[in-house]
């Protein structure tokens, strides 16, 4: 499903410095597996998360992405969406002005329209989303609401989520999905993700804490360090992470 | 080669060419005295505090002609209107003009046959001293008078449609028009017009319009403004509001034509109770498009109220500018006010002079004002494009919804209609 060779990417910081943030990322995502990305902040995990969507603020200086076969780094990142790649964003943004149903029956119908599929009507659309609303614990005034405006942490991640189920891609990449959410907010968010799994979709989830791969279990976890996955192996190795922190493995960077 | 003419000589030559025996003497009169007040005056400069950010100082070295009469197959306006006056290139147009819908003791005419068949009525809102002065492109108008519209809607009438009156320019260059309109809703009577100026193969034309408003007690007027001209022209305009006890009146300026284009409001509170709410929209896509906003809101009265809320998209190297002043003199007690002007600029080289102003002499007023400068939302665009909406239709999305606040209560389908239609083709560029 997704496959990365060889990836470096670097950035311009304030100073106009370039910053080296990817230095060789490998990974092979099969259809139907969950990997979990885990690494102390600043490994370069989100800039993995956000270059693979399509983000222009990231300079790639080589390697090349490959989703479903298909290379998709001269892709914009509407054509990675439609492609069937998804980003739920660590911090989504608010765009007061623009109402949250227009704006998921636009995405949705972007989607669709790639796929040769008639655009959804209000009521079939409203239907759909309704139910699905109620799989992430969302309430349905949020649909009069401007995407994102005003909502508290847990309502922007459910919404990411919500999103996610109605687009309903070939890949899937959570980027920091736990951060700032309550226990509550946590499981149906991981219910919302677990009722995705499926054979012909991947999911890469993207964190910092063991603590969500508790309710979503990977199939397996990779630690990235200074941007290069240093170490691979199954879902223990989350806990061992856990454990004993991250210091440990940082002897084996150069 | 001819050698370039002066404005005052080619203006003189086009005064004396364009006086007609058909005018009653009291309006020769008047024509004559604005004409000398003009060339008293000059042309506004920089140095003046009115008129700081916007030069017109090239008019002084462009010769303008007064337009011919030309009859086009088709009208071009996306607005569609039951109730209309059509001026073509300045000239009253019967048989694209249509008035049948019209409450049958509504006076809607030409300019030039309301005096001939209401002198007593049109004569006093026509004689009345406009802020030339401040002002001058008015006394030139009046100088010029030409054509325009005269509209009086009687007590306790609603009109119940829109009137639109549509100015196009066509199949001409390098003339200009003074247009002047006369709008007169009397006690507790209700209207919409909708002034829209547009063109089609006309180029480097100027329009220099004046409108009066005025709103007697109780008396409903929405005035809309449609200035789409074309991308060479000059459009100046001002625009007067004279309003009396509790009349209401809101006006809404969509300024996306002209290569310059000022537009002067003035609102007059001359009795308590009334209240104005003035919007406005201007999209600019052209490296020198210029416009200009001047607003005053003379808060004469005591208990009246005023909003305004300007919102301006701005792209390439174009320029706005926005002056809101609210003066509310000594006894205006409990005025209450509101400005605000937000911009949104879409490329790096376009320029926003933007000054809400407050003069205050009275101590029991509430007024608040504030001005926004800012870019489009990089994060935004990502979102929606990382949600599979193409690039351009997240544009759109993110333009509208910056307009959103503008758009808000505009009740005229059609209306409504044509503004987005504006904002859509603005947006796709």
């Amino acid at each position: 499903m997704l496959i990365i060779k060889n990836l470096h990417a670097t950035i311009q910081d304030e100073k106009q410095k370039t910053k080296s943030i990817l230095r060789g990322i490998n990974l092979h995502v099969k259809a139907g597996e969950v990997h979990a990305i885990m690494g102390p902040n600043g490994s370069g995990k989100s800039t993995l998360a956000n270059i693979l969507a399509g983000r222009e603020d990231y300079q790639v200086t080589q390697g090349e992405i490959l989703l479903d076969g298909q290379n998709i780094m001269e892709l914009a990142p509407e054509a990675r969406a439609t492609a069937g790649l998804f980003l739920a964003f660590q911090y989504p943004v608010e765009i007061p002005g623009v109402n949250n149903m227009y704006f998921l029956k636009a995405a949705v119908n972007s989607v669709r329209k790639h796929n040769q599929l008639p655009p959804l009507d209000a009521m079939d659309f409203l239907t759909l989303i309704k139910s699905k609303m109620k799989e992430v614990g969302m309430d349905e005034k949020f649909l009069s609401r401007a995407v994102n405006e005003g909502f508290s942490g847990g309502e922007k991640k459910r919404n990411e989520i919500l999103q996610m189920l109605m687009l309903e891609p070939k890949l899937a990449i959570l980027d920091e999905t736990d951060s700032g959410l309550d226990i509550d907010a946590l499981q149906s968010v991981a219910k919302g993700v677990n009722s995705m799994r499926d054979p012909k979709r991947s999911i890469v989830v993207v964190t910092h804490y063991q603590r969500l791969l508790s309710y979503i279990v990977p199939d397996v976890v990779h630690v990235m360090v200074k941007g290069q996955i240093i170490k691979s192996g199954g879902k223990e190795l989350a806990l061992e992470l856990e454990e004993k922190g991250y210091g440990w493995l940082n002897e084996n960077v150069g | 080669m001819s050698a370039v003419l002066t404005m005052s000589t080619w203006l003189e030559s086009a005064f004396v060419s364009g006086r007609s025996i058909m005018q009653p003497s009291w309006l020769q009169a008047f024509r004559e005295q604005q004409f000398d007040k003009f060339l008293q005056r000059g042309l506004p400069t920089r140095k003046e505090e009115w008129w700081k950010y916007t030069n017109v100082a090239f008019l002084e070295k462009t010769s303008f002609r007064l337009p011919i009469i030309v009859k086009p197959k088709k009208i071009h306006s996306t607005l569609d209107s039951s109730i209309s006056l059509v001026f073509i290139n300045g000239q009253y147009s019967h048989e694209m003009s249509n008035t049948s819908l019209l409450p049958s003791d509504v006076i809607l005419s030409p300019l030039s046959l309301a005096i001939e068949q209401h002198e007593d009525l049109v004569k006093p809102y026509l004689l009345q001293e406009l802020d030339g002065k401040k002002h001058p492109f008015t006394y030139l108008n009046s100088a010029f008078i030409g054509e325009g519209v005269f509209l009086h809607v009687p007590e306790n009438c609603v009109v119940p449609s829109p009137i639109h009156l549509l100015f196009l320019n066509t199949e001409q260059n390098d003339f200009i028009t003074y247009p002047r309109n006369i709008i007169v809703a009397q006690e507790k009577a209700q209207v919409t017009i909708i002034e829209e100026h547009t063109a089609n193969q006309a180029f480097n034309y100027f329009t220099n319009v004046v409108t009066e408003l005025h709103a007697h007690s109780n008396a409903h007027l929405s005035y809309f403004k449609l200035q789409n001209e074309h991308h060479t022209a000059t459009h100046i305009a001002n625009v007067k509001v004279q309003q009396q006890q509790d009349s209401h009146v809101n006006t809404f300026f969509i300024d996306c034509g002209s290569r310059l284009a000022r537009e002067d409001l003035t609102i007059h509170f001359h009795e308590r109770h009334a209240e104005c709410h003035m919007k406005g929209l201007y999209l600019l896509e052209h490296d020198d498009q210029h416009v200009d906003n001047h607003i005053f809101v003379d808060h004469a009265a005591p208990h009246c109220s005023s909003t305004m809320l300007y919102k301006g998209i701005l792209d390439k190297k174009s320029q706005a500018v926005f002056n809101g002043k609210v003066y509310a003199h000594a006894g205006a007690k409990q005025t209450n006010a509101q400005q605000s002007n937000h911009n949104l600029l879409l490329s790096r080289t376009a320029e926003v002079n933007t000054k809400p102003e407050l003069e205050i002499y009275e101590e029991d007023v509430k007024c608040v004002h504030g001005a926004t400068v800012g870019q489009l939302n990089e994060d935004a665009l990502f979102y929606l494009r990382a949600r599979g909406v193409e690039k351009e239709e997240a544009l759109t999305i993110l333009t509208h919804a910056f307009i959103e606040e503008v758009m808000h209560n505009i009740a005229d389908p059609s209306i409504r209609n044509y503004i987005q239609q504006r904002v859509r083709a603005y947006a796709s560029l």
